[in-house]
C-alpha cells in the first residue's frame, strides 16, 4: 500500500500544519536520526520529532513552501514506509508486516532444521570417509537453500545495512548484514573450489534466531504504546449525527457544537458532550483511568474519548473535535514525545558510535586470527560481529520511558514532558496548593454543634431556609441541605452579621454570634465552639454553631499518608486563610503549612525550599497555581477538559485524585532504576560476550542467541514493568448499574 | 548410492510443500490475533463480524 499525502489528515494553523504518522520499518537509533536529519534540512519544515519506542513522526511544516507528499517521498527514500495514524490503514498495515514477518521467520526456520540433516551428513561423511560427488551434492543443496534464506528472510538486515551505507552512516544492521554476507560469501567460494569449510547452516540459524527476536521485541514493543495514543488513534473518520429528518454520516471533522449524535455500543464518543439518552453506561478509562464503566444520566457530561459500552445513546457536541479533552491529550502527548530524556539521548548517542567500535574490533580480530591460527580466524570473526548488541544500548531508555507512561496512564496520570520521570525520582518534598486539591471547590458544612432544644438536623434545616435567600458567599455552604418545606417570611439580610426572619411564628437569626445572641433578653455563652463561623438563634439564645470549610476531598488523607510513608516531605501553600490552611494540615498530618500567600508568596516559599537543597514536586490546580508550578522542580495538576492544553505542568491527574500521586512518584523511581539497570545490563553484556567471542569461545549459533536475548531481555523487563498486577490498583466501589452490563 | 540422491530430492520436495502449508496458514490470518479469540471466549465478549447474542447476565 503506497500512501499518499491524501490519506493523512492534518491540522492547519496560519502557515503552520502539522501532523502525526507511523514510519515504518524503524529500527534503530539510527534510523530516528536519518528522517530527523533529512526531513529536517527541507526547506519549510518547522519541526519534525521521531519517536524510536513507538516509531511515531511528529512534523510541523509550512504547507504553502512544502507539499506533504515531498515529505513522504523523502522519507521513502529513506526506506521507510510512512503509514497513517488512525483507523483501518494501521491496522491492515499492521497485519501485513506482521504476516510478511512471519514468513520470514517460517522460511528461516523450516530450511535451517531441514539444513542441519545435511550438515550431520557432512558430518558423519568427513570422519567416516565420503564420495566427493556426494560431499559435492550435499554443499551445493544447502547453498540453494540458504541463498532464499539470506535474500528473502535476510532481506530486512541487508536492506537495512543497504540503506546505512546509502546515508554514508553505520546502523545496527550493518555488523549483521555484513557477517551473513560474509559468510555466505565464503562458503559458496569453499563449495566452488571444493576446499575448505562452509556456513550456509549458521547463515540460516543467524537469520531464523535473529529474526524471531526481532518478532518477538516488536510485539512487546506495540504491547506498549502509550494508551491515550491508542486512543487518539481510535477515534473514528465518521460519525453519526441526528437530525429532523434521520441520520447522516459526516466527517469528524464537520461536528459542531450543538449537534445531536448517535453513538453506537462499542462505539467512541467523538467530542465532548451532554448525554441526551436516559442513562449510558461510558468506559472511560483511556482518559481518566478510571477501570470500571461509569453510569451517566441524561444531561451529564460525557468525555470525548470515551467508549460506549451500553446501549445505543445520543449526545450533543459542547465542542469541536480539536477542542475536546481528546484533542488535548494528543497535544500533550505530541509535545512529551517531542522531548527525548537527558538519558536516553547519551544512549543513542552511544549506540550509533558503538557500532563503528565493533567493525574496527572485528578487523582487529580477525587480523589477530589470521596470523596465530587461520583456521578459526573466519568463526571468530562472525561471532563478533553478531554476538556484540547495539541495540540493547539503543532500546534500554526508551522502553522504560514507554512502559512507565502505560503503567501510569492506567491510574489516570498523564506524563506530559520527556525529563519528567527523571526528575520525579529524585523528588524529596511535596508541596500541595490546599484548594482544589486536598479540599474540594465549595464550602461546606462540616460541623454542626447544637446547644440546646434542636436536633441536628432541625437546625440545619433552619438555617438553610433562612440562608435560601442570601447573598452571601458563606450562604452557598447550606445550598445542598434540604429545607424539608421550611420558609422563612420578613426575611432581611443585614450586612456584615447575618440574616433575620421567622419561620413557623418564631423568630431567627443566623449569622455572627454577638448579632444573633442579640436576639435574646438574656446573653448566651458561646463557650467551647468559638471556632465556628456561622451561629443561629432564636428568642431563648444562640441555639447551634456551624463550622464552615471546604472539606477534605475524599481520598486525600490515604493519599498523603502514602506520600510520608514513601519518605517524601509534605508542605501545604496556599492562598487561604492561614487558619482554614493549619486546620486541613493538623487534618492531614502536615507539620509545615502556610496560608494567606498570593502567587508571589506561593512562588518565593518552593524557591525557599529549593534553597535548601530540596527538590520540590508542586500540585496544584493547573491554571490558578502556573508561576508556581513552572518555578517547581516538578509539577503536578489536576483538570480535565480543554484547559488541559494550557497546563505547563509536567503530569496530570486526569481523575481528579490524589492517590495517583504517590503511585506515580514510586513508577517514576521504578523506571529510573529500570532504566539504569537495562543500561548496565547491556553494557556488561557486550563486555562480556566480545571478548569471549572474539577469543572464540562462543560458536556462531550461539552468538545469534546471545544478541537476541540481550535485546529481548531489556524489552522485556520494560513490557513486565508496564503491567504490573492488578490486584495494586486502589478498590474502587462498584457502581450499581456497572454490575448487571 | 543412488537412493541418497533420491532422498535428497525427497527432502527438498517435503520442505517446499511445508513452506507452502506454512505460507497458506499465514495469508489466511491463523496467526494474525492468538491472543485476543481466547481472551474473548472467556469474558463473553463478541468479536468483531460475529453476529451471535451475548449471554444474558
Amino acid at each position: 500500500m503506497s500512501v499518499s499525502a491524501a490519506h493523512l489528515s492534518w491540522q492547519q494553523q496560519g502557515d503552520q500544519a502539522r501532523t502525526l504518522f507511523f514510519a515504518e520499518g524503524m529500527r534503530c537509533a539510527n534510523c530516528a536520526a536519518a528522517i530527523r536529519r533529512e526531513v529536517g534540512a527541507l526547506p519549510g519544515v518547522e519541526r519534525i520529532d521521531v519517536n524510536l519506542a513507538t516509531s511515531r513522526v511528529s512534523l510541523a511544516w509550512n504547507p504553502s513552501q512544502l507539499p506533504l507528499a515531498k515529505v513522504l517521498a523523502t522519507i521513502e527514500s529513506l526506506g521507510f514506509r510512512p503509514v497513517p495514524l488512525s483507523g483501518e490503514s494501521t491496522v491492515r498495515e499492521r497485519d501485513r508486516q506482521r504476516r510478511s514477518a512471519l514468513k520470514r521467520i517460517g522460511v528461516a526456520g523450516l530450511v535451517s532444521m531441514q539444513m542441519s540433516m545435511y550438515t550431520v551428513g557432512l558430518y558423519a561423511g568427513a570422519f567416516s570417509g565420503m564420495d566427493a560427488d556426494m560431499e559435492t551434492l550435499l554443499r551445493v543443496t544447502s547453498m540453494l537453500l540458504a541463498l532464499p534464506v539470506l535474500l528473502y528472510s535476510g532481506e530486512p538486515f541487508l536492506r537495512g545495512a543497504w540503506l546505512d551505507l546509502r546515508r554514508r552512516s553505520l546502523g545496527m544492521d550493518t555488523p549483521v548484514a555484513l557477517a551473513l554476507v560474509l559468510a555466505f560469501a565464503a562458503s559458496a567460494w569453499n563449495t566452488f573450489t571444493r576446499s575448505g569449510e562452509v556456513y550456509y547452516d549458521s547463515v540460516a540459524m543467524f537469520v531464523f534466531l535473529l529474526l524471531l527476536g526481532r518478532y518477538i521485541e516488536q510485539s512487546l514493543r506495540r504491547g506498549s504504546l502509550d494508551a491515550s495514543e491508542a486512543l487518539a488513534r481510535s477515534l473514528p473518520a465518521q460519525v453519526t449525527r441526528v437530525n429532523d429528518s434521520g441520520t447522516q454520516r459526516v466527517p469528524l471533522g464537520d461536528v459542531q457544537a450543538g449537534d445531536k449524535l448517535r453513538v453506537a455500543r462499542g462505539a467512541v464518543v467523538p467530542v465532548d458532550a451532554l448525554l441526551e439518552s436516559e442513562a449510558g453506561i461510558l468506559d472511560e478509562s483511556l482518559i481518566s483511568g478510571e477501570s470500571l464503566p461509569v453510569s451517566h444520566r441524561a444531561g451529564d457530561r460525557v468525555m470525548g474519548g470515551s467508549v460506549n459500552v451500553g446501549g445505543v445513546i445520543e449526545v450533543i457536541a459542547q465542542a469541536r473535535a480539536e477542542d475536546s479533552t481528546l484533542a488535548a491529550m494528543g497535544a500533550l502527548i505530541e509535545r512529551a514525545q517531542a522531548e527525548r530524556p537527558p538519558m536516553a539521548l547519551l544512549a543513542e548517542r552511544a549506540a550509533v558510535q558503538f557500532v563503528s567500535v565493533i567493525l574496527v574490533l572485528a578487523l582487529l580480530v580477525a587480523g589477530v586470527w589470521l596470523w596465530f591460527d587461520p583456521t578459526q580466524a573466519f568463526a571468530a570473526t562472525l561471532a563478533v560481529l553478531v554476538v556484540t548488541c547495539p541495540c540493547a544500548l539503543s532500546l534500554a531508555t526508551p522502553a522504560a520511558v514507554a512502559a512507565a507512561s502505560v503503567r501510569l496512564s492506567r491510574r489516570g496520570v498523564m506524563v506530559t514532558r520527556a525529563h519528567a520521570l527523571e526528575r520525579l525520582a529524585g523528588i524529596d518534598t511535596v508541596a500541595i496548593d490546599k484548594t482544589g486539591t486536598l479540599t474540594g471547590e465549595h464550602i461546606r458544612v462540616v460541623a454542626v454543634h447544637t446547644l440546646g432544644e434542636l436536633d441536628t438536623a432541625h437546625a440545619l434545616r433552619v438555617a438553610a431556609a433562612l440562608e435560601s435567600g442570601s447573598t452571601h458567599p458563606l450562604a452557598v455552604a447550606f445550598a445542598e441541605v434540604p429545607t424539608a418545606g421550611l420558609v422563612p417570611v420578613q426575611c432581611q439580610e443585614v450586612a456584615g452579621e447575618g440574616v433575620e426572619g421567622s419561620i413557623e411564628g418564631r423568630l431567627w437569626r443566623i449569622g455572627r454570634a454577638e448579632w444573633v445572641a442579640r436576639l435574646a433578653p438574656t446573653a448566651s455563652d458561646p463557650g467551647q465552639f468559638s471556632q465556628a463561623r456561622v451561629w443561629l438563634g432564636n428568642d431563648s439564645g444562640l441555639v447551634a454553631a456551624f463550622e464552615l470549610g471546604d472539606g477534605l476531598r475524599p481520598g486525600a488523607g490515604a493519599a498523603v499518608e502514602s506520600l510520608r510513608r514513601d519518605g517524601l516531605e509534605l508542605v501545604v501553600i496556599s492562598g487561604d486563610r492561614p487558619a482554614a490552611v493549619r486546620q486541613v494540615a493538623q487534618e492531614l498530618g502536615i507539620a509545615k503549612a502556610y496560608g494567606g500567600l498570593d502567587p508571589q508568596g506561593k512562588l518565593s516559599a518552593v524557591r525557599e525550599l529549593q534553597r535548601q537543597g530540596r527538590r520540590v514536586l508542586m500540585i496544584g490546580d493547573g491554571i490558578n497555581d502556573a508561576p508556581v508550578l513552572a518555578s517547581a522542580d516538578v509539577s503536578c495538576a489536576m483538570g480535565q477538559g480543554a484547559a488541559l492544553a494550557q497546563s505547563a505542568s509536567d503530569l496530570l491527574l486526569m481523575n481528579d485524585s490524589l492517590a495517583a500521586v504517590a503511585e506515580s512518584i514510586t513508577t517514576a523511581r521504578g523506571t529510573v532504576r529500570l532504566m539504569r539497570a537495562n543500561l548496565r545490563w547491556a553494557m556488561v553484556y557486550n563486555l562480556c560476550a566480545i571478548p569471549l567471542a572474539a577469543l572464540g569461545y562462543v560458536p556462531p549459533w550461539l552468538a545469534a542467541v546471545g544478541m537476541s536475548a540481550s535485546s529481548l531481555y531489556v524489552v522485556w523487563r520494560a513490557h513486565r514493568f508496564a503491567h504490573v498486577p492488578q490486584q495494586s490498583l486502589p478498590v474502587r466501589a462498584l457502581p450499581v448499574s456497572a454490575v448487571t452490563v | 548410492m543412488s537412493s541418497a540422491y533420491l532422498l535428497i530430492a525427497l527432502s527438498l520436495l517435503m520442505l517446499g510443500v511445508a513452506i507452502w502449508v506454512f505460507f497458506w496458514c499465514v495469508d489466511s490470518g491463523q496467526f494474525d490475533d492468538i491472543e485476543e479469540k481466547g481472551a474473548a471466549a472467556l469474558d463473553g465478549r463478541n468479536l468483531p463480524g460475529e453476529e451471535s447474542e451475548p449471554p444474558k447476565a
